[in-house]
């Protein structure tokens, strides 16, 4: 029971974080968008909504990367990893003693 | 269900690959605008000899550079500049006529023939100014301008959105209005003066009645000598200081304002209200009306 509950808490946070970046994304469009217009009709000489942008986007980009890709939570895979490998040398130790 | 969940998968996706795209495509446009060529052929080793100002002003080889020239012979009293990216020097001499060189540089070919400079003369006024106006997303190329001007010249309004205007060897007495959002303002000899800037810094030498500086960010250093009565100096900035100097025979009746930055004042004051961040009174016979303000710099008003 308390397995499935954890299971059903993970699922919940990556879907959560799936919705939340999709959010992320139209904000970034909408507000790049008005940024853009504001910057053209105000004057065109320097283009600085490039700046926001990239900057905003790298932002964007990693939301996904942590959503979509490392959904699981890389770091956190890892150190369930490294708890399961130290928890068998534990035991091994135990039993050769 | 599993259809609605399976179109967040694809939007994320896809979305994910767009915030890609716009990353590469807003990185180029930035790089492509800002000429990085020009910084990396800087000679490393001389790091500390290298005039950067001056390094930066010069396109390097691998720009595309077209130079002209147009001399006018009229005495006109008046000089209009209107610049968009690239810096506008304007010199005084002893000639009578008008020299008007430019430099039009950019990163292609195509963009350099596109820009063309026009030198309209009407009734006393001579006006020099960079085509096209902008119209496409990425600012193209920039055209320096350097004029030489005969002391005929009363007023002269020099105008650019990204660089430096400098004028030097001004004869005395000319009306002066000076604007640009990123660079630095000098003259080095006025009468009435306007300058206007956002970013860039100011400094300047004022004989003339009214005066009026103001910026966002860039500090005000100026020298003021011979002031006529009948005007007022009108100083401001957010958050740049503002340094003065003055000859002794200042009379003027001063408001220093700053909210954070210190105050200081070498003549003697006759004072009608001193705070933290205020002072009010009176320089000498306080003639002139003297405002200054800034948000987060300091005010220093010295003795020439």
């Amino acid at each position: 029971m308390e397995d499935e509950n954890k299971r059903y808490e993970e699922a919940r946070k990556i879907a959560k974080n799936k919705v939340s970046f999709i959010r992320h994304f139209i904000t970034y469009i909408f507000v790049l968008i008005v940024l853009a217009v504001i910057n053209n009709v105000t004057s065109r000489a320097y283009q600085w909504w490039l700046w926001v942008a990239l900057f905003w986007g790298i932002g964007v980009f990693f939301n996904f990367l942590s959503a979509f890709i490392f959904k699981g939570g890389g770091l956190k895979k890892l150190e369930d990893d490294l708890v399961r490998r130290e928890m068998k040398r534990i035991g091994a130790e135990k039993d050769e003693k | 269900m599993r259809n609605k969940g399976n179109l967040i998968n694809y939007l994320g996706y896809l979305f994910g690959i767009l915030s890609l795209i716009i990353i590469i495509l807003s990185l180029t446009c930035i790089i492509r605008d800002r000429p990085v060529s020009r910084i990396r052929k800087c000679p490393f080793r001389m790091w500390a000899q290298v005039d950067w100002e001056e390094t930066l002003r010069k396109p390097s080889t691998g720009w595309t550079r077209i130079e002209g020239e147009e001399i006018i012979g009229e005495p006109y009293k008046n000089l209009e500049v209107k610049n968009i990216s690239g810096d506008i020097d304007i010199t005084g001499w002893k000639e009578d006529y008008f020299l008007i060189k430019y430099v039009k540089s950019g990163p292609t070919k195509e963009w350099v023939e596109e820009l063309r400079v026009q030198v309209d003369t009407t009734e006393n006024v001579i006006s020099v100014k960079r085509l096209p106006e902008l119209k496409s997303l990425i600012q193209r190329g920039s055209v320096s301008f350097d004029i030489f001007i005969p002391d005929t010249v009363k007023t002269i309004s020099a105008n650019s959105v990204s660089g430096h205007i400098i004028l030097n060897q001004m004869p005395a007495g000319i009306t002066q209005n000076l604007k640009t959002v990123s660079g630095r303002i000098k003259t080095d000899n006025s009468g009435n003066l306007q300058v206007s800037s956002i970013s860039g810094s100011t400094s300047f030498r004022f004989s003339g009645s009214t005066l009026n500086v103001s910026t966002i960010s860039g500090s005000i250093k100026g020298e003021m000598s011979n002031l006529k009565s009948g005007g007022s100096l009108e100083l401001s900035s957010v958050s740049g200081s503002i340094h003065i100097n003055a000859d002794e025979t200042l009379n003027s009746d001063i408001s220093l304002k700053s909210v954070s930055g210190s105050i200081s004042c070498d003549f003697p004051v006759t004072i009608s209200v001193k705070k933290r961040n205020l002072l009010e009174g009176k320089i000498g016979e306080g003639f002139i009306p003297m405002n200054i303000k800034t948000t987060s710099g300091s005010i220093k008003i010295r003795k020439l």
